[in-house]
């Protein structure tokens, strides 16, 4: 037994080979040594490494005990009553997600060696690459929130910086803005369920966590409402779905495996890791039902009336997800597992396909012998002409979920700070101090 | 040209002259106007190669390319660093800069008193990129360069020595004028002279800093010898600075001012209204154009864009945007006064306050802010081409009415933010009245003093003459120095680039024709290829394979227009050249015992596109979708997995599976029209008669010039080009097909030719086909390197035989052909045999990572008409397009005529296209293709929401080098010019240089090149010694950079 339980160590490669591979990109590239064959040989080193450790990491896991495993690897740093354990958490869920993680990883990294070939990112999307997969990873395995987080950070950042790939036009860089701070903005709420966790349960082991609520609701429903709101801005979810099409700037490898797989179930992921914790607070499982079903509907219509291939799959990709959500709010936990897995492996491989379009929609119309509109879109224009005219409003605006927003939300704080702003130069100028440069 | 663009910009009042014209007429004709710089690319799906500036070719080619300039923002040259790069490597040699400054013809005369003269200062000036820096730049060379004080890396031995001389003596001039040790300090303000914002030192104590140490006053000479280089440039900088301080702070000749709301209002506020428009419209325009990718489309398409738009936008229940505030009121306004999409357009332009004269202008600014998206519009009204229409009703018009309404919401919102309350005529005089972020450029020193200074020490001249020069002789040089523009030297450079390719070539053109390479008199086999420069390399290795074979090419269409409808097409498809509209109907059917099969494949392709369909959609939508998501996700595992890491054996097992599962049955062409159905009633006829049949195989045969020797088999092969995940593929397909396969056209050719009454009637015109004679149709697939022959089965067994010799030769060319394209693949094993390198490109065609499936016509700059004696044996680098032609059959130059009409506008679209792709990727061409995101199945955008891309992406341009093509065709001159001056089309090519003329004598073997200034000039060879390699292979092999031509010839020759 004692074997099987060292073996099941192996599992810490999946996250460190990665890290370890970009640590090693990142000094080959300071002296310039990073040739394209060079780097992705290490990248794809890496990734099969992780791989390895992860499927040994398994089955010293499936042949141990039944039930999860805690794994501790020692702890960062400790003090004044708290430790920070480096705690990787093994069973169903986490070896199914890690093993597809590993594996979407290995599929990217061969794809974009020929994919980015003399793109002058090659290198930092290969850094970046394996620095989200590490991230991911540890997300997956974490086995309390203060790793998860460490992970959680790690992927928001790569994600981030993927989308403004190309920085040299504008648009990758103001998409990236606005992921950006969705991203940092959904942050707060796992930063807060973090805190709440310490604060009243004193644990933040995911197992530890869930019995202690038991005894507290009011706790568990805070720490609940919070990780929701955080899950809402990694998985774009209403309203803050925004930025998934606008995510869209970077290459199509990262696109793929990014928004259209993996970084977007993260969310899910963390409701599915806290679902214990979450069974204990019903606004917080109605929260996921409300939120994921609006998601789904807007989304899955907004897919229908898109007209560029990229679009249309992101919105079927947060309709599904969506979907997801209401199953966790319903408690269906194993579904939701299932159809996280198999949705992620079905987008990565519709978004690399996504060049395809055409090829595509040329072969179905010989194949049928139509030269235009199919079914479907017959069946669309029998509906009334207001009917129709309503609805395709509704889905191409997506609900205009995004102008209010911008209106009622962006505008109005941008507003309020910007007065702020002024009246804190006025103070200034009371106090004799000059204006900075700049300003009016 | 500032003062052109200024003119066009503010056409002048001419209202005496014209009757006043309807305000209506005006818009249409500025529509119309506008429309002609939009870019003209078609649907993705017919993708057809064509000169990128079409609009600009009734100009020179380097006045067109200045004009698009100023137009278009576009560049049009290689940037002036890679020019430099290309110098510094030998690229552009010196005997190229001199010869082409040569031809400039600058006259040798001082520019003033001291300064060199016109001719050598041009030489340095384009040489050395001396011109306007930015401002940014010249601090950059000032204080981290030390520029000032010290000869820049560039400046030779001779210049520093003349300035140091000439400064010393007068520097003991001055000295001794100033009177002593009483002046030094005259004298030292000579030298130095306080920065602009900087206090005013003493010179001598800022002479002193400088130097490091302390300055006598008494003894200016000794400070002087300690560091003569840092008092010589800092006192020619000085004197500089000096002599063109009254010029700082005047307008830039070559600033455009902003004229127009969206400029002014970006230049004041620093924010740019197209950020919200585009936002909102770009969407919209892409749901409106779309071809079939939504599933649910647009209502209202039918009533064209602007009613569309209205509708969408007022109808049902949504929030608005802050800025489009009101635009519900307008819509309904707009819609109760039944206003159509030119009427609100008249109305939008009053409301902006855009004058009547302004509205050319104004229509064509507002149009070029998303070139790609009016250009849409533009095309798919005036020529959707046989792709055919949607059920939207496309105009410009709708377009511009949407726009202008948006912007109309746009000016306003920013203007209310600058301030600017009211209407929105007052937007453009109120922003004219606020400070400006980035406001009018002014001239200064990074554009006058530092391009004098820089040829200054370029030339020799010191601080002396430049003191003593005046006030005219300073503006003379600065004219000087402004005539010679950035666009100027990048002309010039170009032409010096161009020039090294030329001399190259003609060079290797010269000594291929001084001992030529043994051609076969009595083939036995003929080989027709399609004039594509991707067939050059093909050629040379079946060649050199099989000495008994001749090659031939002739354009891909094979001069037959059809259209043509496959078994598994669900409609015709025109297989010719996009401008020429086909006549006759070509199907092919499933031969009578193979109907079964015929059948069964159909249903089968239909039981798999319904479920194909059936499946996209559900992956796509709601609950249906989670069903499907969840079972069908694992599989979809099986399919990524393999085709990403084994992408060769999935494809093969794909199309195994496919082979077996959709059984291809036996088919035959409708070629044959009954003699009797002469009626010309219907559009297009059905098949060909006979007679139409012969006309068209003579032609062919007489164009490439074999009327009497044929061999035992003549193979036709069209051209197609298989890849996957690659929205460009009509764009590696056949160009003169419509970017679709030539297999249909080769496979009708052959078939036609060998109709016996075809045979009999062809005799009667005297072209005699051997009855042993069998031509055989195929198609070539040049990403994957396979040729398929159609219609075996048919031929005798005579015939049969000799096809498998042939078809063993066949595969070794294509072997070797795949080995001579690895080189140029950087992602290629470097070493590898033959047939791995046929395995690493079929491995290309089906890997969905592959972004360069194969690289197109990219490197291609030539195009050589006549016999293949005067190619065969010279290694072109697969560069050239080559085009079979006699010119002893022809004495009048008929055929060549018909031959230059076909293959000069479409070889120079391809070159052209390929051209400006390369220069200027992110503006005339498509980008990097990483980004890409296919739009409504008719382009793409950069991820969800851009201007449409068009052109070229990167991955297709990336090793082109951008040299015009250079036609050299086995006539006389006095022919060619006859030709020109009867085809208009070809006459605007060549005279405005839009491709390069070069003709070579038939009899005498003289080559001569056509230049619009000088018209045909004899070519000098200037190397005689070309290298002699024995096969390509030994030329190429462990090289993968371009490579000059060589000489191939067999070692038992």
């Amino acid at each position: 037994m004692f074997d099987f339980f060292s073996l099941a160590h192996m599992i810490a490669l999946a996250p460190a080979a990665p890290a370890l591979g970009g640590l090693v990109i990142t000094l080959l590239l300071a002296p310039r040594l990073g040739s394209e064959r060079l780097v992705a040989r290490v990248a794809q080193t890496a990734l099969w490494l992780g791989f390895v450790g992860l499927l040994v990491g398994l089955v010293g896991w499936a042949l141990g005990p039944a039930g999860p495993l805690q794994l501790g690897f020692g702890s960062w740093y400790s003090g004044a009553g708290y430790d920070f354990r480096i705690d990787l958490v093994v069973d169903g869920r986490s070896a199914a997600v890690s093993a597809l993680v590993s594996l979407l990883l290995l599929a990217t990294s061969q794809f974009s060696i020929g994919y980015l070939h003399r793109e002058p990112g090659f290198n930092r999307f290969f850094l970046l690459m394996l620095l989200f997969g590490a991230g991911m990873q540890t997300l997956v395995l974490a086995g309390n929130l203060e790793l998860l987080f460490v992970g959680w950070e790690i992927v928001g950042m790569t994600s981030v910086l993927l989308v403004g790939f190309f920085h040299e036009r504008q648009g990758p860089v103001k998409a990236a803005t606005r992921v950006l701070v969705t991203y940092r903005l959904c942050d707060i709420g796992l930063l807060t369920a973090g805190v709440s966790l310490h604060r009243w349960l004193h644990t933040s082991d995911w197992l530890a966590a869930a019995q202690a609520a038991e005894s507290m609701t009011w706790p568990a429903t805070f720490v609940g409402l919070s990780l929701v709101f955080a899950a809402m801005g990694k998985s774009a979810q209403f309203p803050l779905g925004g930025w998934l099409p606008r995510a869209m700037e970077g290459p199509t490898a990262s696109s793929a495996v990014f928004y259209g797989s993996l970084s977007v179930h993260a969310g899910v992921y963390l409701l599915l890791r806290a679902a214990l914790l979450l069974e204990h607070s019903l606004a917080a499982q109605i929260m996921m039902i409300v939120v994921g079903a609006i998601t789904a509907v807007i989304s899955a219509m907004s897919s229908q009336a898109s007209p560029d291939a990229k679009s249309a799959l992101s919105y079927a990709t947060a309709s599904q997800v969506g979907l997801m959500f209401v199953e966790i709010g319903f408690g269906l936990y194993t579904i939701a597992t299932i159809h996280l897995v198999a949705h992620a492996m079905l987008r990565y491989y519709q978004f690399l396909r996504t060049p395809s379009a055409l090829q595509d929609a040329l072969a179905r119309r010989a194949a049928l012998g139509r030269t235009e509109a199919d079914e479907g879109a017959v069946r669309w224009e029998a509906l009334g002409l207001r009917t129709r005219r309503y609805v395709y409003r509704m889905a191409i605006e997506r609900f205009d979920v995004e102008i209010a927003l911008d209106r009622y939300v962006v505008r109005p704080v941008m507003a309020l700070s910007r007065r702020l702003d002024r009246l804190e130069s006025r103070l200034l100028a009371l106090h004799g101090e000059s204006e900075r440069g700049g300003r009016r | 040209m500032s003062t052109a663009t200024a003119h066009t910009l503010f056409p002048g009042p001419q209202p005496e002259l014209a009757p006043e014209r309807d305000v209506h007429e005006r818009v249409r004709e500025a529509l119309e106007h506008a429309s002609h710089y939009l870019p003209a690319q078609a649907p993705l799906e017919v993708f057809v190669h064509h000169n990128t500036l079409h609009a600009f070719q009734h100009l020179h080619f380097h006045a067109a390319i200045r004009e698009a300039q100023a137009k278009l923002k576009v560049r049009g040259y290689l940037t002036k660093e890679t020019y430099r790069d290309l110098l510094a490597r030998g690229r552009i040699r010196e005997d190229d800069l001199e010869a082409v400054l040569a031809d400039e013809r600058f006259p040798h005369e001082p520019i003033a008193p001291g300064f060199p003269s016109r001719d050598v200062a041009a030489g340095l000036v384009i040489r050395h990129g001396v011109g306007a820096e930015t401002i940014a730049h010249l601090r950059w060379n000032l204080v981290e360069k030390d520029a000032a004080n010290r000869f820049d890396g560039d400046i030779r031995e001779g210049p520093r020595e003349a300035i140091v001389r000439s400064t010393r003596a007068w520097l003991e001039h001055e000295i001794a004028a100033a009177g002593g040790p009483a002046g030094a300090r005259e004298v030292a303000a000579k030298v130095v002279s306080p920065a602009p914002g900087e206090r005013s030192l003493d010179p001598l104590l800022k002479l002193a800093a400088l130097l490091g140490r302390r300055v006598d006053p008494r003894d200016l000479m000794a400070a002087f010898a300690c560091n003569p280089e840092l008092f010589s440039v800092r006192a020619l900088w000085t004197a500089c600075v000096r002599a063109c301080e009254h010029l700082e702070g005047q307008p830039c000749p070559m600033d455009s001012p902003a004229v127009f709301h969206r400029d002014l209002l970006l230049r004041t506020s620093g924010e740019d209204p197209n950020d919200l428009v585009h936002a909102h419209l770009i969407p919209l325009c892409a749901a409106f154009l779309d071809r079939g990718q939504s599933y649910w489309t647009m209502p209202d398409r039918e009533r064209g864009f602007f009613r569309a738009w209205s509708k969408v936008l007022s109808s049902g229940l949504g929030v608005r945007p802050a800025w489009l505030r009101g635009l519900g009121d307008r819509l309904r306004d707009w819609d109760a006064r039944k206003l159509g999409a030119e009427d609100v357009v008249i109305e939008l332009l009053a409301e902006l306050g855009i004058a009547d004269d302004e509205i050319e202008a104004f229509v064509e600014h507002t149009l070029l802010q998303l070139p790609g998206w009016a250009g849409m519009f533009h095309r798919l009204e005036s020529a959707p081409g046989p792709i055919g229409r949607t059920r939207a009703s496309i105009h410009l018009i709708d377009y511009l009415a949407v726009r202008l309404a948006l912007d109309l919401f746009a000016y306003c919102d920013i203007g209310a933010r600058l301030g600017v309350r009211g209407q929105a005529r007052a937007i453009r005089a109120a922003c004219a009245e606020l400070p400006m972020i980035s406001g009018p450029k002014r001239r200064g020193r990074h554009d006058t003093a530092w391009p004098l200074f820089r040829l200054c020490q370029l030339a020799g001249v010191s601080a002396a003459t430049v003191y003593s020069a005046s006030r005219a002789d300073v503006a003379a040089v600065l004219g000087f120095l402004d005539e010679l523009d950035e666009a100027t030297r990048l002309r010039v450079l170009h032409e010096a680039y161009e020039r090294r390719y030329r001399v190259e070539l003609l060079d290797g053109l010269a000594a291929n024709l001084a001992a030529p390479a043994p051609v076969t008199a009595a083939p036995r086999y003929q080989v027709v290829f399609c004039i594509d420069d991707r067939f050059e390399s093909s050629r040379r290795h079946l060649e050199e394979i099989a000495p008994e074979c001749e090659t031939l090419a002739a354009a891909g269409f094979f001069g037959l227009a059809i259209a043509y409808q496959g078994i598994d097409d669900p409609s015709t498809f025109p297989l010719c050249p996009v401008v020429v509209e086909p006549q006759h109907r070509i199907e092919e059917q499933a031969l009578t015992q193979q109907f079964s099969v015929a059948e069964l494949r159909a249903r089968r392709r239909h039981q798999l596109g319904s479920i194909e369909t059936a499946w996209g959609r559900m992956s796509r939508s709601l609950l249906l979708g989670s069903i499907v998501t969840a079972i069908a996700g694992f599989f979809a595992a099986i399919p990524l997995l393999a085709s990403v890491f084994t992408p060769r054996a999935a494809g093969r097992v794909r199309r195994a599976v496919a082979r077996w599962w959709l059984p291809e049955p036996m088919t035959r062409l409708t070629e044959l029209r009954a003699g009797s159905d002469d009626t010309r009633t219907a559009q297009v006829m059905a098949g060909f008669t006979l007679d139409e049949m012969a006309t068209r195989v003579a032609a062919l045969l007489e164009n490439m010039g074999i009327v009497r020797r044929f061999g035992r088999l003549v193979v036709v092969l069209g051209h197609d080009s298989s890849s996957v995940n690659n929205p460009y593929f009509p764009a590696y397909s056949c160009g003169a097909c419509g970017g679709r396969s030539g297999g249909p056209n080769a496979r009708l050719f052959a078939r036609m030719a060998n109709l016996p009454g075809v045979r009999e009637r062809l005799a009667a015109r005297g072209i005699v086909v051997p009855e042993d004679t069998m031509f055989v149709g195929g198609l070539y697939d040049t990403a994957n390197d396979m040729i398929r022959l159609y219609d075996v089965e048919d031929l005798p067994p005579a015939a049969l035989a000799e096809l498998r010799t042939l078809s063993a030769q066949l595969e070794e060319m294509c072997r070797r052909n795949a080995h001579e394209r690895c080189r140029r693949f950087a992602s290629a094993p470097r070493r590898l045999s033959p047939e791995r390198a046929q395995r690493h490109v079929e491995a290309r065609a089906f890997d969905v990572a592959q972004t360069r499936p194969e690289l197109g016509h990219a490197t291609n700059a030539a195009c050589f008409v006549g016999r293949r004696e005067i190619t065969a044996g010279l290694f072109l680098d697969r560069r050239a397009f080559l085009v079979s032609y006699d010119p002893m059959e022809d004495p009048k130059g008929a055929i060549l005529e018909r031959i230059l009409l076909a293959a000069g506008p479409v070889g120079a679209g391809i070159n052209l296209e390929y051209f400006f792709s390369s220069v200027d990727m992110e503006r005339l061409g498509a980008g990097t293709k990483l980004p890409h995101n296919v739009t409504g199945l008719f382009g793409v955008m950069n991820g969800a929401s851009s201007d449409l891309r068009t052109g070229l992406p990167k991955q297709m341009t990336e090793i082109h080098e951008p040299v015009r093509m250079h036609l050299v065709v086995e006539a006389t001159p006095a022919m060619l010019l006859a030709i020109a001056g009867r085809q208009p089309a070809v006459a605007e090519l060549v005279t405005n240089e839009w491709l390069r003329l070069c003709a070579v004598d038939p009899v005498t073997r003289e080559i001569q090149v056509f230049d619009a200034r000088h018209g045909f000039r004899p070519h000098t060879p200037t190397n005689a010694g070309l290298p002699r390699v024995a096969r390509s292979a030994d030329w190429y092999t462990g090289r993968d950079n371009f490579l000059p031509p060589a000489l191939i010839r067999p070692q038992n020759t």
